[in-house]
């Protein structure tokens, strides 16, 4: 896997990319390695993976990438954009590496309708996660970003832009639905998100910009693990479980609905570049998905090709202890485990600070060098893999290096 | 006069190996036939940054840009900017790989775009003032 990204990244440095006036090629990558000094905690880029990085591991696959892209002119005001990205997934279908796919119709310069494949406009980064050279870290904060597995969304939407004061004011509307899977130690379960609506407004000049977004799903699918606990709940007998067939309604997530909310923010000021944002992701339906809070602030210095940044990241979500009232637990203790399991699958609360040098040794190519310091509190890794029954606090130091391009 | 002689080569050596930035002036033109007559400097950012690809009469324009490795391009963000390339290719990263503005068209030469801009009436780029001709118009100076 790894020797062939590196062939075609060869390949592909040697082509100064394909153009005419109506057709342009373009390609983008990373190589990313990381290294790891946990043994119970598996580092993973998002929860969309399944091979954690434990110590002594040298990985190469959780941020290595390869993307291809298309942008084709079908008239003044129609333009088609399709995009591949290869890299290891834990589940892997064709429809998986195909990130975008879409028809544009812009009948003016303010508006523009999209319709297909588009990458998802949830949080600040969310749409450009995969570029690794648009930004200055060797991966965004896993805090805020790690939460979120979906890579496109199948739907349409709608954005509005225009000239304002210095800057430029961008309203975008978006519906559709998409999908991925969540890994454990032990299972890859799918995922589907459906009547997905959003807004995202931003404004920006070119020194600074701040960023509103708020998108609401409904949860369209059943893992099969989750059905089980649901299942074996709603079978209790009452001298054992009053409430179970209510309680189990409350397990279930299909049709459960989650919202995700972000304000962010940027800043160049002279060479140092301040980048912030706060994020939320919650549901008033599900206790399965507890409400997590997380947000990140990056300061960097530019010094000519090199960039010394430094992070700090958080995310924080109450941790569920089964405490039902009247519930013989004495009598059920592995299904009060797997209850207390699901309602922590999500539950993640740890802090991280990074340090990093970025070097863009050509105008297209940068390397990323980056250490991160993260304290994860007693039941809040659910951005990790453990496949240990001991889920309580730790310290973990993650050393990784990437090389990015774009052509 | 040997040691004057070597001087003197390093010194043409080092001046030679400079870049020209204090040398090119450069102009953003569009079409003579363009209605347009004068842009700010930040609705040519908004252009050229593909954030608002209009002219300010609100018709739509193409944006024609160079290839990466001239000289004129670099000189061009770095006036515009103030940002180096490798800045001004991870922003358009950003732009390009998330779909979300078409981005400019690419010349592979100074010729090529003042062919382009003088026979396309919508088109907007830069050029060293210096190949200016009758068809093309300048509608905002870069200052050193």
């Amino acid at each position: 896997m790894l020797l062939r990204l590196l062939m075609l990244v060869f390949f592909l440095s040697s082509f100064s990319g394909f153009a005419s006036d109506d057709t342009q090629f373009s390609a983008f990558g990373t190589i990313g390695l990381v290294t790891s000094d946990s043994s119970r905690y598996g580092y993973r880029n998002d929860v969309s993976y399944h091979k954690g990085v434990y110590s002594g591991d040298i990985d190469f696959l959780n941020h290595s990438l390869l993307g291809v892209q298309l942008d084709k002119s079908l008239s003044s005001d129609v333009d088609f954009v399709g995009q591949a990205v290869i890299r290891d997934l834990a589940d892997p279908k064709f429809e998986r590496y195909i990130t975008l796919g879409f028809l544009r119709y812009a009948p003016s310069a303010n508006w523009q309708l999209r319709i297909g494949r588009t990458a998802p406009d949830i949080f600040l980064i969310t749409e450009y996660r995969d570029v690794g050279v648009a930004y200055i870290w060797a991966t965004p904060p896993n805090e805020v970003y790690g939460m979120i597995p979906f890579r496109s969304l199948d739907g349409a939407d709608v954005a509005y832009s225009t000239h304002l004061g210095d800057g430029t004011l961008r309203a975008k509307v978006f519906t559709g639905q998409a999908e991925s899977v969540i890994s454990s130690a032990y299972s890859v379960i799918p995922i589907e998100l459906k009547n997905i609506f959003g807004l995202s407004i931003n404004f920006s000049t070119i020194d600074w910009s701040i960023q509103a977004q708020h998108t609401q799903v409904k949860l369209a699918n059943e893992a099969e693990d989750n059905q089980q606990i649901i299942d074996a709940v709603a079978q209790m007998p009452p001298f054992i479980w009053p409430d179970a067939k209510q309680f189990s309604e409350s397990l279930a997530l299909k049709g459960k609905h989650a919202s995700y909310t972000s304000i962010s923010g940027q800043a160049y000021l002279g060479n140092f570049l301040l980048t912030a944002e706060l994020a939320q992701i919650t549901s008033n339906d599900t206790d399965v998905i507890p409400k997590l809070l997380s947000g990140y602030g990056s300061l960097a210095y530019q010094l000519g090709e090199h960039t010394l940044y430094s992070v700090y990241a958080f995310t924080d979500s109450d941790s569920y202890t089964f405490d039902e009232p009247g519930v013989k637990t004495q009598l059920i203790p592995e299904l009060i485990s797997g209850v207390e399991s699901m309602n922590n699958f999500y539950a993640s609360s740890q802090q991280t600070i990074s340090i990093g040098w970025r070097w863009d040794f050509s105008d297209n190519i940068s390397s990323s060098l980056q250490w991160n310091n993260t304290h994860i509190d007693d039941l809040g890794g659910a951005l990790w893999l453990n496949d240990s029954a001991d889920l309580s606090a730790d310290t973990i130091n993650v050393l990784m290096l990437s090389v990015s391009f774009s052509l | 006069m040997s040691m004057q002689r070597n001087f003197l080569i390093f010194l043409i050596f080092i001046l030679m190996s400079m870049p020209t930035f204090a040398e090119e002036e450069l102009v953003v033109v569009v079409n003579g036939n363009n209605p347009i007559e004068q842009m700010t400097r930040s609705e040519v950012i908004d252009l050229f940054m593909g954030k608002y690809v209009a002219f300010p009469d609100g018709n739509k324009a193409i944006a024609v840009d160079l290839t990466s490795e001239h000289k004129t391009k670099k000189i061009f963000y770095q006036r515009l900017v103030g940002r180096s390339l490798a800045s001004i290719n991870a922003y358009w990263s950003r732009i390009r790989f998330t779909g979300r503005a078409k981005p400019p068209i690419k010349k592979e030469s100074k010729e090529g775009v003042v062919q382009y801009v003088a026979t396309t009436k919508n088109a907007i780029s830069y050029i060293p003032k210096s190949m200016l001709n009758e068809k093309l118009k300048v509608v905002y100076q870069l200052n050193e």
